[in-house]
């Protein structure tokens, strides 16, 4: 390359950092005792700069502007991840046991002990089962017009 | 100039594996920003090959010879390392930091030499820097490269940001990005020539 004068392309190469090894160090060699290579390698730099403040000035007015969610694929993969999590612990978390039905079960009762005569009558104690919702009041008290013997 | 054609959409297919890579590519080199904070000689000189080149080439756009440009980049990562050792920077952001400061030394190199030199010699560099200068800074240039930029495919934007803006390394953005290296450096060859092509238009 030292016996030749650079081209603007070699000299756009250079300065952008696609020229590497042996041939960046001949052209380097070649410009410093070259002047109009010199200026030409000063002008692609003068160029480089300026397309790297075209670029910030680019990147700048890009993250202003708002990106649809359908260009933002780290959005939606975190997204569709969150998701998959959510089904997958519905799926396998452990199953809360079933909710007895009241029409089913027992009536609750009481325990009582019968003592005295009655005591005597069954030799004993016995366990005697007893409803507790037999306080209500009969249902024509409560539509009576006139006081209503309990 | 011809135009290439450029469209790049990764198929949608390997989506995930994009995501993948995205997730196992090492942070460009925030680990070695650290070290070297804390005095590891070592990761420094590795942010120096990265960034070198960078400095260097921002110092020339100054209008310094490629042999002052070598002096002067060399005199930014000393001065650098020194502030670092001594506790005076307590962060770094790279390129940016040394970038800025080799064009503040570049601008004082150039006025200086410009005092040493005949008054000839110094009005003939301040005008061809003020032709070049007046074509890249006008701000519709810009907007209209800015604007062919945000034409090509958001995967070329982005590796086109990322080594020319940020300065990453080609063989971490082909990592980041899911590519070949040799292909990443395709894409920043095609759209520097495609955007070059603007600053070259009336």
């Amino acid at each position: 390359m030292s016996e030749r004068h650079i081209t603007r392309d070699e000299a756009a190469q250079w300065v952008s950092g696609l020229m590497e090894g042996a041939e960046a160090t001949e052209l380097e060699r070649h410009v410093e005792t070259c002047p109009p290579c010199e200026g030409l390698v000063q002008t692609e730099a003068r160029v480089e700069l300026a397309l790297g403040r075209a670029a910030a000035a680019s990147a700048e007015a890009a993250s202003n502007v708002v990106v649809p969610l359908r260009r933002k694929p780290v959005v939606i993969a975190v997204a569709v991840a969150v998701a998959l999590a959510a089904s997958l612990v519905l799926v396998l978390r452990p199953k809360p046991p079933p909710k007895s039905d009241p029409m089913q079960e027992p009536a609750p009762f009481t325990v009582i002990e019968i003592e005295g005569e009655a005591a005597d009558e069954v030799e004993g104690v016995m366990h005697v089962p007893r409803y507790e919702d037999g306080h209500e009041l009969p249902a024509l008290a409560l539509t009576a017009n006139e006081p209503f013997p309990l | 100039m011809s135009k290439p054609t450029l469209r790049y959409e990764p198929p949608a297919a390997s989506f995930l594996w994009q995501m993948l890579l995205q997730a196992m590519a090492p942070p460009i080199d925030d680990d070695d920003i650290a070290r070297a904070l804390k005095g590891d000689r070592s990761a420094w000189e590795r942010l120096i090959v990265q960034h070198g080149r960078r400095v260097t080439v921002a110092v020339l756009a100054e209008g310094l010879s490629m042999e002052d440009a070598r002096d002067l980049s060399q005199d930014v990562w000393a001065r650098l390392w020194s502030q670092i050792r001594t506790g005076g920077l307590a962060t770094l952001q790279l390129p940016g930091i040394a970038v800025t400061q080799a064009q503040f030394l570049a601008r004082d190199h150039r006025r200086r030499e410009r005092v040493v030199r005949s008054d000839g010699q110094a009005s003939e560099v301040e005008a061809s820097e003020l032709g070049v200068d007046a074509m890249l800074v006008s701000a519709q240039t810009l907007a209209r490269v800015r604007q062919e930029l945000e034409k090509l495919a958001p995967a070329q934007q982005r590796i086109f940001r990322l080594a020319t803006e940020e300065g990453v390394p080609h063989a971490s953005i082909a990592l980041a990005v899911g590519l070949s290296t040799q292909r990443v450096r395709q894409i920043i060859w095609e759209v520097r020539v495609r955007l070059r092509a603007q600053l070259e238009m009336p």
